[in-house]
């Protein structure tokens, strides 16, 4: 018996690597606890059942399985690492639905009339169209700085978003967009509210 | 003699490859996907800018810079200008900045590293110089290369910037409650300068205004620079307008936050931290309250009456 449970502790540490080499913030930084995307269901017996495994998308294919992320416990704290951890989730949905075109769960972490969370969503679901799929585009969000906020209550900070190249392949494979990899500083102001946080406003640093 | 002139020149060669930005803000049409392509610096959709309001030192310009640039040497001479000794053998410099005619020695690999404006602590990318090295030859160059950021901000403090043009309509004399019409035109400056032998174009451009009306009343900082108003329209509420509450003589004025940017013989643009202001010369404005009198006389036929 001794063994068999040394077996499954063994089997969730390294299910625990896994997800943590696949988005979580490069190097130390003060960064908030990475959006941990369920890559593998439990199983109740002792070896370990991969129901899907993750394929990302190539000039052939959409991506596979692509784990949804997962809001994590910090992200619905009242606190400015609790803002952190929610805009860390938001560019996990954002990266999501870039790799797959859903872009519902992304839509609904904005206020109306925050900029890049309404105009993002749309942008990616009009590459997602006839067909088309999107090879990289993956994003993170490795650093975030907390700016005073003159609004009480809110918290405004800058995170800097870092975003792999990405091609847009038509149904039959001809690449119909692209973009090189960039790097860029998002400003944005939360509300902490009844249902958690909510992005107030978003627009890029400098134009 | 000879040996700084040989210096410079290298230097020169090191730069002469660097008049390329990152990928995506090149010459070339914008990419067509990403992140990075949404146009989301307008008009707040809001009733007030949030973004911006948590972020005060955000801003629009045109001449502002994206990036801010680091310089590593990752087979490494450090501020001193020593050097790493296993560097000295390192295959990976001898490689990539390998001995050749103008040169006895193999030099060392320099990299260039950017990082969006606005963090204090970014996560660097490494800039891509189309696959050309960039290869620094001798400690001393290094060391000078290492030192010309803060040589530059030396610089940007101490040029002498050109203030805006400040303009008060009507002037010097005003009436009380009347909109006076206030602008100021700042402009971008551009001052070519030598730096350790190095081309550096030193640009100051202007971010922000403050009116001071002289009443003690101010506008800003604001993005707002005003205009002047045909004759015919003086008394028009403007957006930098003011109308003094009170007769009195009043100097008014206007001050400009300039940021500065800086590149090294045609090279990527690169931010100078701190900024400079710059007051223009103030206006003395009388403002007087307006009386009005009725007259029945005809001046035609009592040049001496009342009002004449």
């Amino acid at each position: 018996m001794k063994r068999v449970v040394s077996w499954c502790v063994l089997v969730v540490l390294s299910c625990v690597g896994l997800v943590a080499c696949g988005t979580g913030p490069a190097g130390p930084s003060p960064s908030p606890p990475p959006t941990t995307p369920v890559a593998v269901r439990e199983s109740s017996s002792p070896s370990p059942v991969v129901t899907a495994v993750y394929r990302p998308a190539t000039a052939t294919s959409k991506a596979q399985n692509v784990p949804v992320p997962v809001m994590p416990e910090a992200a619905k704290q009242k606190t400015t690492e609790g803002a952190k951890a929610f805009v860390g989730y938001w560019v996990a949905m954002l990266s999501y639905a870039y790799e797959t075109g859903d872009v519902k769960g992304v839509s609904g972490l904005g206020a109306p009339g925050c900029r890049l969370c309404e105009s993002q969503p749309r942008h990616i679901a009009e590459q997602w169209t006839n067909g088309a799929w999107i090879e990289g585009g993956k994003l993170r969000a490795p650093r975030f700085e907390v700016k005073a906020s003159p609004y009480p209550g809110r918290v405004g900070l800058v995170a800097q978003v870092i975003q792999e190249a990405t091609k847009v392949h038509a149904a039959d494979g001809r690449i119909t967009g692209s973009g090189g990899s960039t790097t860029s500083a998002v400003a944005m102001t939360l509300d902490f509210g009844p249902s958690g946080w909510t992005i107030l406003d978003t627009k890029r640093w400098v134009g | 003699m000879n040996r700084i002139v040989s210096a410079v020149s290298i230097l020169g060669l090191m730069f002469s490859g660097l008049n390329v930005e990152p990928p995506e803000f090149g010459d070339s049409p914008p990419p067509l996907v990403g992140f990075g392509t949404d146009n989301v610096n307008g008009e707040a959709t809001n009733s007030y800018d949030q973004a911006t309001a948590a972020t005060d030192s955000v801003h629009t310009s045109p001449d502002a810079p994206k990036y801010q640039w680091l310089l590593t040497l990752p087979c490494q001479i450090d501020k001193a200008g020593s050097q790493d000794t296993k560097c000295l053998s390192s295959d990976r410099n001898a490689q990539k900045c390998p001995a050749d005619t103008e040169h006895k020695e193999a030099g060392y690999l320099a990299q260039y590293r950017y990082a969006p404006v606005g963090l204090s602590d970014p996560e660097w990318s490494q800039w891509t110089n189309d696959g050309a090295p960039t290869c620094v030859y001798n400690p001393q160059e290094a060391r000078a290369l290492l030192n010309l950021p803060s040589l530059i901000a030396r610089e940007f403090q101490s040029r002498k910037i050109v203030p805006a043009t400040f303009g008060v309509q009507p002037q010097p004399h005003t009436l009380i409650g009347f909109n006076t019409n206030f602008y100021s035109h700042p402009a971008k400056q551009t001052f070519p300068l030598t730096l350790l032998g190095q081309r550096i174009t030193l640009t100051v451009y202007p971010v922000s205004s403050t009116y001071d009306y002289g009443d003690g009343t101010t506008l800003g900082p604001t993005e707002l620079e005003g205009s002047a108003l045909p004759n015919s329209q003086w008394g028009t509420e403007t957006r930098t307008s003011h109308a003094y509450q009170r007769t009195g003589d009043f100097t008014a004025s206007v001050t400009t936050r300039f940021h500065g940017s800086y590149s090294i013989n045609g090279g990527p643009i690169m931010p100078i931290p701190g900024e400079a202001t710059v007051t223009s010369p103030g206006v003395r404005l009388s403002v007087w309250r307006s009386k009005v009198d009725w007259y029945a006389d005809d001046c035609n036929q009592n040049p001496h009456g009342a009002g004449c």
